[in-house]
């Protein structure tokens, strides 16, 4: 698959390990990833790219990752963009919060690599 | 060593050195509330690193420690001496299974056995609601 024609995914997390860690695998299935380390940098990289899907953090320094989703859906360019927040939280209360913030799916870390690529694949619409 | 394990240790060594100058500072102030919140989240993100790089030790030992942040966090512990030594001695903990899985590419066979005083100890304060020591 050309460069040109690889979905773009946007990264937003503090971790420079889960960083690599999905840098490496979404690589690895022919995506494109950009990253930001705080929420703040994910707001501006997603208003000023396009991007097919972001994958955020919740537990981030300065803007967390719910702010930021709730930032993020307030603006018109990015409303349509879905966006998959990822937490080692798994209480029915994270997960509302992360809903009623804007986010389209919830997922409770670690994943196996697999689990992942069929989730993406699902949110993007496409078939693994 | 592959290159996600060499990255969690250098994130690790970071995130603990800076807990522990935040736990060193709590001593001193333990109601500030940034200090509280720096510990937890380094807590939290190592606990999910861990996860991420398959080292279950290291995941359950911080996920007591992180617990117990949350509740300081929450105001239904207070945070006093005793509690901030028995967090210091995770970290300290933590830097020690580093420096092995640096070394010899591997935790320490008894890993399990030498968290589980610290991890009953961390449960016991969360069972208890509050510190004995408080403030």
């Amino acid at each position: 698959m050309s460069n040109q024609h690889r979905k773009r995914i946007l990264v937003v997390d503090d971790s420079p390990t889960i960083r690599l860690y999905l840098r490496e695998l979404l690589t690895r299935w022919n995506f494109n990833m950009d990253e930001a380390v705080t929420g703040l940098v994910g707001i501006e990289k997603a208003l000023t790219a396009r991007y097919d899907l972001i994958l955020a953090d919740v537990n981030m320094p300065i803007m967390n990752g719910y702010a930021m989703v709730e930032a993020l859906r307030r603006e018109a360019d990015v409303q349509d963009v879905p966006i998959v927040m990822m937490s080692t939280e798994a209480k029915d209360s994270d997960m509302k919060r992360a809903y009623a913030a804007g986010a389209n799916l919830y997922l409770v870390k670690p994943l196996l690599p697999d689990q992942l690529v069929t989730y993406v694949h699902f949110i993007l619409g496409e078939t693994a | 060593m592959n290159s996600l394990l060499a990255e969690f240790i250098i994130e690790a060594r970071d995130l603990l050195e800076s807990s522990n100058a935040h736990l060193l500072a709590l001593e001193k102030k333990p109601d500030d509330a940034e200090a509280i919140n720096i510990c937890f989240r380094a807590m939290h993100t190592l606990k999910g690193d861990s996860g991420l790089v398959d080292l279950p030790e290291i995941t359950r030992l911080l996920h007591a420690a992180e617990d117990v942040l949350d509740g300081v966090r929450g105001k239904t512990l207070t945070l006093g001496a005793e509690t901030i030594d028995l967090l210091l001695q995770v970290t300290d903990c933590v830097s020690g299974w580093l420096d092995r899985l640096e070394g010899a590419g591997q935790m320490p066979s008894s890993a399990t056995a030498d968290s589980a005083p610290l991890i009953s100890r961390l449960r016991a304060m969360l069972t208890a609601g509050e510190t004995r020591d408080g403030v």
